[in-house]
């Protein structure tokens, strides 16, 4: 059966370089060396929709942007390469009788690390 | 003869202690980071005594019948290690005062398969050894 155990080695390696990626990762997000800034501006009577990422690492993003405005929704999606940056922007036509947008931002990093957060964002004139 | 046995015994409990070692370590540190939590290495030691005991009785009984049920022992310990670091892996924190929900869950894929066919190997072997 020594084959098995060959491939089970192999496995073993490569859990400790991806445990190695995660100890990376954990360091980066509480170091804040990634850092997603959604950002809604009303301008001119028009919504402006901002996404602004940051990426000072050697992790590969994924990040998607849902934000929920006046029962709408819109989805951003950006790619962060290592030590990279990222701007995405999106123009909307509503009625701008509100002061909050909800938004949720889900990440996968390197393809295989979830990440996900939600909060409300306060609208800026 | 039972000298031999116990030499045989503690030179499985120091791979057994490696093994282990690395795996949980690097399950402690993840997880005191995620939480926030001070690194606090003593709850690690009841994990890596047993995995001692069980290396030290597999090196010890080797050769004999009980061979087998240790190492069934054995497999069956280092899959509940992994259910319960798995869980680990996945919850909710706090950084930067916004509340964050992680699944790095996906990691333990490989240990898994890694453990199922490392188990497999050694229980075939055990079997193979002892049908006539």
């Amino acid at each position: 059966m020594k084959p098995l155990g060959q491939i089970a080695i192999i496995l073993y390696i490569l859990f400790a370089l991806m445990i190695v990626d995660l100890l990376d990762l954990v360091i980066a997000i509480s170091r804040g060396d990634i850092v997603i800034e959604p950002e809604v501006q009303l301008r001119n009577g028009q919504i402006i929709i901002i996404v602004n990422g940051t990426n000072n690492s050697f992790h590969t993003l994924e990040v998607r942007v849902k934000f929920a405005i006046a029962g709408q929704e819109k989805v951003l999606s950006l790619t962060l390469d290592p030590w990279g940056n990222a701007l995405r922007t999106i123009n909307l036509t509503l009625s701008p009788n509100f002061k909050e947008a909800v938004i949720s931002i889900d990440m996968t990093i390197d393809g295989m690390f979830k990440v996900s957060i939600e909060r409300e964002l306060e609208v800026r004139a | 003869m039972i000298k031999r046995r116990i030499l045989r015994g503690i030179r499985n409990a120091i791979i057994s202690l490696m093994e282990f070692l690395i795996i949980i370590l690097s399950y402690t540190i993840v997880s005191s980071f995620l939480r926030g939590l001070p690194l606090n290495i003593v709850t690690i030691v009841p994990f890596i005594t047993i995995a001692v005991i069980l290396g030290f009785l597999q090196g010890f009984a080797e050769g004999t019948p009980y061979t087998l049920i240790i190492v069934l022992l054995t497999f069956i310990y280092e899959l509940l290690i992994l259910g319960y670091f798995a869980k680990v892996l996945v919850g909710q924190t706090t950084i930067n005062g916004y509340s964050v929900k992680y699944d790095f869950s996906s990691i333990t894929v490989p240990l898994l398969v890694a453990i199922c066919l490392s188990g497999i190997s050694r229980i075939l072997d055990e079997l193979m050894r002892i049908t006539p």
